[in-house]
């Protein structure tokens, strides 16, 4: 081969390997321009010397504003000293890794990123500075953070749940065991008062009547928590059938017409309709019942308490409205919630279970029904209501002919008097 | 106790004497654990029930024993009881004696347990621990009225 061609050959192979060199550093850069992880490197000072678009876009600074600038611009005030760390790592010639780290964008903002920082080296082998690539953890952090609060709203439904079923469980147990001994209690008073035997004196009665009352009082309301508790557990349930509304809501006054005579209070009811509607006769009863005893317990002597009936097509709608107390404003949304008493210092009358309201909206909405209270204010009388839909619950319990037997699923009655 | 209550079921000294006397006494087995309430409804049925024998149990395993070896017109029991429960024990009396009806008195006053006494024990009424002792005598006195099998009826 002669000296030309070898020459020729060399300066073939040095132009392909120049051709070569450059096309990787042009294949290079575009990764580099294209990355959408942040690739930036500095020099062992921490100066920046080279800004990809991507940490542009993550940080929000051109190459412009930051090439010459240290790379700790980026880093939270404070923590600035934490770049010396890692220059130092360098310039021993090894990598860094440093996860979930908090940086500041231009605008002041945080940014969660993963750092892989490389040693550079010059021909001869000795460190130069580094090149890092950053990686974007906000979107990850906050998918992270929404799938651990997730989590954390299951276990706090679970806990709920377990805490309101302990709940259930303790008010079962504990009505169950206040009926144990109020049952001899009420049978023995209801003994003494009615024994032809041995007549209680004038005092003595009046000792029993006060134990009597005291006792109904208490029987209200240990039935009332039971209610609740049967209600919170799911297990309070309607049995329904085609009943006419009136008729069973004339049945219900009739037990407050006596009352209503002896306190002088004008008790109004409708008369000569017939409304059909598929309800629990039973169940509604007792919110009428309910609502009465609230508004005979609030209206004064020689006042008017009427009972009103309205076809609204789809719904049927019941009133009570009394001349009585009134309620204040601020006081109307808590009727239906437990516990809640709307406490009238004037008032003498022995107050409930607190329980009452609650109870019937429990009720009223098994049939897929609203309840609700309207007063002018205080001094001037308020009106209960319910509406009930004519065609049953959305979804009415099948009605189980094996024990709609008379006494079965029956509830006391609040007004029923067992003591003479 | 005075002498007159050692025969309580004496008609004059009832407040509710049933339309029609009965021509032998009913007799009516309570099954409950708690003595008091056992002495006290006893003591009530006694009185307000003319012409009934209360016959007492304060278990299951002793209610069945009895109905075993004496007539009972009709059985009241309660729901929660050591060992046997009420409607463990209403489901056997009622293999004993299927003519029998049966209350359960429970302060489980729920549907399910209601539902679980009519399909099991096929009770013929479910009464709340709520219901006040006017209220229970008119209950049973009106089971006792419907029932032909009862002594009341004859």
């Amino acid at each position: 081969m002669s000296g030309a061609a070898v020459d020729s050959m060399m300066r073939h192979t040095q132009e392909k390997e120049i051709r070569d060199a450059a096309d990787t550093a042009s294949r290079l850069a575009a990764i580099v321009a294209s990355s959408t992880d942040g690739i930036v490197t500095k020099d062992l000072t921490g100066k920046i010397t080279s800004w990809n678009p991507a940490c542009q876009a993550m940080f929000g600074y051109t190459a412009d504003e930051v090439l010459g600038k240290s790379i700790t611009i980026l880093y939270p005030k404070g923590t600035e000293n934490e770049e010396e760390v890692v220059l130092e790592q360098i310039r021993r010639g090894q990598p860094v890794r440093l996860s979930e780290k908090e940086r500041v964008r231009k605008d002041g903002t945080t940014i969660w990123v993963s750092v892989a920082a490389s040693p550079l080296l010059d021909a001869a082998g000795h460190v130069t500075g580094a090149a890092a690539i950053k990686r974007d953890l906000t979107a990850t952090r906050a998918l992270t953070k929404e799938r651990e609060d997730a989590r954390e709203r299951v276990q706090e439904i679970a806990r709920l749940q377990d805490i309101n079923r302990l709940k259930t469980q303790f008010i079962n147990m504990a009505a169950h065991e206040l009926w144990t001994p109020l049952v001899p209690l009420r049978t023995e008073v209801h003994l003494l008062l009615t024994s032809h035997t041995a007549r209680p004196t004038a005092s003595q009665k009046e000792s029993l009547d006060v134990i009597g009352r005291s006792l109904e009082r208490l029987a209200t309301l240990v039935e009332d928590l039971l209610t609740v508790a049967r209600s919170e557990a799911g297990h309070l349930g309607i049995q329904t059938q085609p009943i006419d509304l009136a008729n069973v809501l004339i049945k219900a006054l009739e037990t407050f017409q006596t009352l209503a005579n002896d306190r002088g209070i004008k008790l109004t009811v409708p008369r000569g309709v017939v409304i059909n509607i598929v309800a629990d006769p039973m169940r509604i009863s007792q919110v009428l019942v309910n609502l009465l005893s609230n508004a005979f317990k609030f209206t004064p002597k020689g006042r008017r308490i009427s009972v009103e009936l309205e076809d609204e097509g789809e719904n049927v709608r019941v009133s009570v409205v009394d001349t009585g107390a009134g309620i204040a404003k601020i006081d109307l949304p808590r009727l239906f919630t437990p516990f809640t008493q709307v406490h009238d210092t004037t008032q003498v009358t022995a107050p409930g279970s607190g329980l009452g309201l609650y109870i019937c909206k429990q009720f009223i909405e098994l049939h897929g029904g609203t309840i609700g209270a309207d007063s002018p204010g205080k001094g001037n009388g308020s009106t209960f209501w319910f509406t009930l839909p004519k065609r049953g619950a959305p979804r009415t319990p099948v009605p189980d002919a094996d024990w709609s037997h008379a006494a079965l699923s029956k509830t006391r009655d609040p007004t029923h008097k067992e003591l003479p | 106790m005075t002498s007159k209550n050692k025969t309580p079921a004496e008609p004059q000294a009832t407040a509710t004497i049933p339309a029609k006397p009965p021509q032998r006494k009913w007799v009516i087995l309570l099954v409950d654990d708690e003595p008091e309430i056992l002495r006290s409804l006893k003591k009530l049925m006694t009185q307000s029930l003319a012409g009934t024998q209360i016959l007492t149990a304060t278990s299951g395993r002793a209610g069945l024993e009895i109905l075993e070896r004496e007539r009972v017109d009709l059985i009241m029991c309660d729901f929660k009881m050591p060992g046997m429960d009420g409607i463990e024990f209403l489901v056997q009396a009622r293999r004993l004696r299927p003519a029998v009806p049966r209350i359960m008195f429970t302060a489980f006053a729920d549907n399910d347990l209601a539902h679980r006494a009519v399909s099991e024990a096929i009770v013929s009424a479910f009464f709340p621990k709520s219901f006040g002792p006017t209220q229970m005598i008119d209950e049973i006195e009106a089971l006792m009225r419907y029932n032909p099998e009862l002594p009341s009826q004859q």
